[in-house]
């Protein structure tokens, strides 16, 4: 007698939903933009919200030795004697990418992605505050994981040649975290996915289709749809679509119109999406290939482009970083061009997760927008800077899937020892992968998708 | 034979499809789960006839890297390999994902059987896992299937194919099927679009600076005796003393017709090719242009053509009851000619053209000739209302800023 198929129900999220208590970051930019602005304002008002944290930290580290003694102002500095100072890192490379440069090599915009290192054997690092800058030198520097954009306090003496020796760095450190409404009871999933890359050619793969079959719950056994049915949330991170870049002095031709392909990959992606959207609540963000903005925080792709997906009411298209909150557990992400750039600045052959880590020590995940991340020219606020540490903070668009804990360093740290679950999604397109993060253990699980040809199976 | 046997029998083995287990649940609206239940059994009863490819789902085994994660490894595979994936795996599972009538190496065959078997929303209802979200609104018209009928806009039945002042109406007549032409209305002989065959149209009220009536009735004189040169044209300006003055109205429009090649109706040119008609009748009218020059160079600024008394006292009456009105204005073209010597003479040759101008355009056209005509009624044999009057303006001086420019002699006429 055949087995009566029974039907799950796909746990629910608690009245806190994606968007409710997400609202602890905003990336959205209000208001008419302008383009005019320096970006120098955004510095200093970097500099200015990070300074009493940094300084805070920094009378906690060194405080209590009678030798030391904090200059208040960069260009004060003088002397043998040991103090720290407190200003912006900028690292002055020539292998860091100029803008002059891309305008030549192309007619347009210029992919802002560089290959190769920014911190080459010429990289000079200074230390840079309202009053002026400082040269530092030091093993220190060499030690350290900094990059260009970060706020930090550097402990040392003025050396003969006018800079500045580091013997020890220190920086802003983890804010507060929230605590959880309520203890989750069982386990329930937040899938991360990223890097679809749809092409024109291929919008869309095999395992995409297996991918939304199950996240769906019709993939597997009973026991992988009892899973799936575990899901509570599906976060994309960004990477929907590869559009074609447009050949070395093309000029559109509005007669010809260019773009009837991209706006049917558009589609054929919504109504991919949807499927997966029907089932289970759905965000959404943008990537660096998505048709939205090039620079950061890239705003909510145009809701023309999901006219499938905003039919259901767990579908949401958010910005790039993103804040969420699922199950009183929070969230903050990006689709991973934050730390892609950070990469440029390692000399110690750090992960993106490490990376990221650090990111959230400086309390900062895009210091180096804008000097090689692109980004709008804030003048009163910079939407980057760590309000309060989220619990989860994830990476997309990473070569394979890892996860660590973001612990208090360098004697960094919020109040109460906050710590955040750092993790990095793979790029579907090219391990067919993505994540799984158990809210309640903070397990993080890799689900890998794939299809072997009777090739392969001979071998 | 059930209905899952007849199906699979028919579209795997007969039709050779690849037929998912999301397929075969749509088609027989089946659980998901009795789906693939339905493909193991035809599997396992017709083996030797088909192939089968399984969804193995399992854990990976932790490898000595102690940093990889834990892993699911949810894999689609054909027979061959299942065994070798199972054994690689732990808490392995599967089942069938498809059926098909050969082996399938290439896997863009899966997903267009894949996209052959539909959404996973049609399938809701189906699905082993319940949505936890609800639709809160219904697909935007563009992407409904049947697209909405645009309404049809009364427009487009009004006005012909190729507007002449709205693009939006060309479109529209490019989108839909072209609507007949407008009848031409029987009453209106001065459309110029629906002229009545049986009708003589009156002769064109030409009205210009010259003298042309007698030379007017001279050439009409010379062309009535030479048939093989008569025109429609020719014809209603040799009748333009016989027609009645109701008729004065159309005469306008025939007087142009001359000019143009398809609506030339008259029996009387089958002697001539339609091509050659038409090059006829401007000869004739280049003709009766030149003399009328002639006779413009020698009467410069004095006595004028009155028109017949007939279009002049319809003029007013023409302006006033339609809104467009066709005349004519005189024009200097160049005219290359052979000399006795053969050799090519270029003179600058007096010619008229053809225009429209609006109803509130003659009315002060009118009005203006009109007073004009009441002051010089006995000098003036055949004046072209809006010309004379623009000339009388551009000797005078400024007219008032009612009257517009009509001819573009007037900025070059003799003071």
């Amino acid at each position: 007698m055949a087995k009566t198929p029974q039907t799950v129900q796909r746990k629910k999220q608690s009245e806190c939903d994606a968007r409710n208590g997400a609202d602890f970051q905003t990336f959205k930019i209000g208001g008419k933009r302008t383009y005019m602005q320096q970006f120098n304002e955004l510095y200093y008002t970097r500099l200015s919200a990070l300074k009493p944290f940094v300084l805070e930290q920094a009378q906690q580290r060194w405080g209590g030795r009678s030798d030391v003694h904090h200059t208040a102002k960069v260009l004060n500095v003088e002397g043998p004697t040991l103090t720290y100072i407190i200003g912006t890192l900028f690292i002055d490379s020539n292998a860091k990418p100029s803008t002059l440069h891309m305008a030549e090599r192309t007619h347009w915009i210029a992919d802002a992605e560089e290959s190769g290192k920014y911190r080459d054997e010429t990289a000079v690092v200074h230390l840079e505050d309202e009053s002026g800058r400082i040269g530092l030198t030091g093993s220190e520097l060499s030690k350290a994981t900094i990059a260009s954009g970060v706020v930090a306090a550097v402990l040392g003496a003025e050396t003969p040649d006018g800079r500045f020796d580091v013997a020890e760095m220190c920086f802003a450190g983890m804010p507060d975290q929230p605590e959880l409404p309520r203890e989750i009871a069982d386990d329930r999933f937040v899938a991360f996915v990223s890097g679809f890359n749809a092409t024109i050619e291929r919008p869309l793969t095999l395992e995409m289709q297996l991918l939304a079959e199950y996240l769906a719950g019709n993939l597997g056994s009973e026991q992988t749809q009892r899973e799936s049915a575990q899901i509570v949330q599906v976060v994309v991170a960004g990477g929907l679509v590869e559009l074609p870049t447009p050949p070395l002095g093309h000029t559109e031709d509005p007669k010809a119109n260019d773009r009837l392909a991209s706006a049917k990959l558009v589609s054929q992606i919504d109504e991919y999406l949807a499927d997966i959207a029907s089932s289970v609540p759905l965000v959404v963000m943008p990537g660096r290939g998505d048709p939205t903005d090039v620079s950061m925080p890239q705003q909510p792709m145009n809701p023309g482009m999901f006219a499938q997906c905003r039919q259901y009411s767990g579908f949401l298209s958010t910005t790039n970083p993103a804040s969420l909150a699922v199950d009183g557990v929070t969230l903050l992400g990006t689709a991973g061009q934050n730390v892609d750039d950070l990469k440029h600045y390692t000399i110690n052959g750090e992960s993106a997760c490490e990376l990221a880590a650090r990111s959230l020590q400086w309390r900062h995940i895009a210091p180096t927008a804008p000097d090689t991340l692109w980004c709008y020219p804030f003048t009163t606020s910079d939407p980057f800077i760590l309000r309060q540490a989220p619990h989860v903070y994830f990476v997309g668009n990473q070569q394979r899937a890892s996860a660590a804990w973001a612990p208090d360093v360098h004697g960094g740290g919020g109040s109460g020892g906050a710590r955040t679950r750092v993790v990095t999604v793979p790029t579907f397109r090219d391990n067919y992968e993505i994540a799984l993060l158990n809210l309640r253990t903070m397990e993080y699980t890799s689900v890998c998708i794939g299809a072997k040809s009777a090739s392969t199976d001979a071998q | 034979m059930s209905n899952a046997e007849e199906l699979l029998n028919v579209l795997v083995l007969q039709e050779s499809q690849i037929v998912t287990y999301r397929r075969l649940s749509r088609e027989l609206s089946v659980h998901v789960n009795t789906a693939k239940e339905l493909l193991a059994d035809f599997y396992n009863a017709n083996r030797d006839k088909c192939h089968a490819t399984y969804l193995v789902t399992g854990t990976k085994r932790p490898s000595s890297n102690s940093d990889e994660i834990v892993g699911i490894q949810i894999m689609l595979i054909s027979e061959a390999g299942l065994t070798a994936l199972q054994s690689e795996l732990d808490n392995a599972a599967c089942h069938v994902y498809s059926l098909e009538y050969r082996l399938v190496e290439d896997a863009n065959a899966f997903v267009m059987a894949n996209i052959q078997a539909g959404c996973n929303r049609d399938i809701a209802e189906l699905s082993a896992v319940q949505s936890s979200v609800s639709q809160i609104a219904s697909a935007p018209a563009y992407l409904q299937k049947e697209p909405p009928k645009a309404p049809v806009s009364n427009s487009i039945d009004k006005k012909p194919i190729i507007g002449e002042d709205d693009d939006g109406d060309f479109e529209s007549g490019l989108s839909t099927p072209p609507p007949p032409p407008p009848p031409p209305k029987a009453k209106d002989v001065r459309s110029f679009f629906g002229r009545v065959p049986e009708k003589k149209p009156a002769l064109a009220t030409m009205k210009s600076d010259v003298d042309m009536a007698p030379v007017l009735k001279t050439e009409l004189q010379h062309k009535e005796s030479q048939q093989t040169e008569q025109s429609d044209g020719d014809f209603d300006m040799q009748s333009v003393n016989d027609e009645s003055p109701n008729d004065e109205g159309s005469r306008v429009e025939d007087m142009f017709d001359d000019e143009d090649t398809g609506n030339n109706s008259n029996s009387n040119n089958s002697n001539n090719d339609s091509g050659n008609a038409s090059p006829i009748k401007r000869k004739a009218i280049v003709d009766l242009d030149v003399e009328m020059a002639e006779s413009d160079e020698e009467d410069s600024n004095q006595a004028q053509n009155p028109p017949p008394e007939a279009a002049l006292s319809n003029s007013g009456a023409q302006a006033s009851t339609k809104h467009r009105v066709r005349k004519r204005r005189k024009v200097s073209t160049i005219k290359h000619t052979k000399n006795k010597r053969g050799m090519l003479v270029s003179q600058i040759v007096d010619g008229w053209e053809s225009y429209s101008e609006s109803e509130s355009d003659t009315s002060h056209g009118s009005g203006a000739a009109a007073v004009k005509l009441e002051n010089k009624k006995d000098n003036f044999q055949n004046i072209h209302p809006s010309a004379g009057g623009i000339k009388q303006q551009s000797s005078s001086g400024k007219a008032k800023g009612a009257v517009p420019q009509r001819s573009i002699l007037s900025f070059f006429g003799k003071k």
